[in-house]
């Protein structure tokens, strides 16, 4: 009789252990998943994916001893040339006609008027500036507004051609 | 980084080079530059589109820092100096970006390839990780960062943006819960 009783005892204690009482509330697997992405997210946060060019800090060097921000301006000025929507005719045009602006003598005329005179006074600017296939008139004006632009930022403008020139 | 961290009665190796640039010692901006150019291209990398601008960001920085070291001074932690002047310098960009007509952009700029659709299960998580730094709000962002990829604290995170460590928290907790709703998808597949 108190063998029965023990066999009872084990096999109640089995279903017991058997079973699974507790359910998990509704929103464990949403805070689960939740852990597993913040643990992702901060270590991809915590990449470092680019690797400086081996010349960079070359680079960075020889902008700082020659006051030049030369490593960047081709890209700069392909920049400007886009936001003003000026092709690559257009921006020679207006190199063009800067250089000339600045071969003259500080004059009191309007940049229209010195734009003028400098592609009157060079017959290949003159030719360059006409309206063609590669240069439309629409090109012209927004290598003015291009050449306006460089011009109100005098030392940008001569970094520029500090750059070009060389 | 190992320099990056110091008992705080330990003088700042990088504030020490800044008195250096200051006081003419060329070489000392390189080894500034040495140190910096990698947690300063990757700060900016996850913010714009390209590689080359993160470069060029990083380089106005340390333009910029080379210019103004006479008047640093080390009252924080380098780094929130550095990051300080790393933001403005992004801010900076972003406000020429958004004075660029939007019609003007150029071909190069664009993604080599199209970003693949989530119906074709192709979505790259690496692809969808970026694009989602890059489509938080710029303060989030730069909490965000400033936390886990540069590793500073909330208060120096506060001094560099120029806020409190409560609003700090927010963003970064915004951040947090942004990158979360939209990288979700990749845990339900």
């Amino acid at each position: 009789m108190k063998k029965n009783a023990t066999v009872d005892a084990d096999k109640r204690l089995e279903i017991l252990l058997a079973g699974t009482p507790l359910e998990p509330s509704g929103d464990f697997l949403r805070r689960v998943c939740e852990a597993c992405l913040d643990e992702m997210i901060d270590a991809k946060l915590a990449q470092m994916p680019v690797e400086p060019r081996a010349d960079f800090a070359d680079r960075v060097m020889a902008e700082i001893s020659s006051g030049n921000n030369v490593v960047a301006f081709p890209r700069r000025f392909s920049a400007f040339r886009r936001a003003f929507r000026v092709s690559a005719a257009g921006v020679a045009a207006a190199l063009a006609v800067t250089v000339g602006i600045f071969s003259l003598k500080p004059q009191a005329t309007s940049l229209n008027e010195q734009v003028a005179s400098v592609i009157s006074a060079d017959p290949e600017l003159a030719r360059l500036a006409l309206p063609d296939d590669d240069f439309t008139l629409s090109e012209l004006v927004a290598a003015s507004e291009l050449l306006t632009a460089l011009n109100d930022n005098s030392s940008q403008t001569a970094d520029f051609f500090a750059y070009y020139e060389n | 980084m190992s320099e990056a961290r110091r008992s705080p009665c330990e003088p700042d190796p990088d504030a020490q080079r800044m008195q250096r640039i200051a006081s003419g010692d060329f070489s000392a901006m390189r080894e500034l530059v040495e140190r910096w150019q990698k947690p300063l291209i990757n700060f900016f990398f996850r913010s714009v589109n390209s590689v080359h601008t993160a470069e060029d960001l990083a380089q106005a920085t340390f333009v910029k820092i080379f210019r103004n070291a006479g008047t640093y001074e080390p009252k924080a932690r380098f780094s929130s100096w550095l990051f300080l002047v790393a933001r403005s310098i992004l801010i900076s960009n972003f406000r020429k970006e958004i004075a660029r007509p939007s019609t003007a952009t150029d071909p190069a700029d664009l993604p080599a390839v199209a970003v693949p659709t989530d119906e074709l299960g192709v979505f790259d998580l690496e692809q969808a990780f970026s694009e989602s730094v890059k489509t938080l709000p710029e303060n989030h962002r730069t909490a965000i960062l400033l936390l886990c990829q540069q590793e500073l604290s909330y208060e120096e995170i506060a001094e560099t943006m120029e806020t409190n460590v409560q609003n700090v928290k927010t963003w970064i907790f915004r951040a947090r819960r942004s990158l979360r709703e939209t990288l979700s998808v990749f845990l339900e597949k």
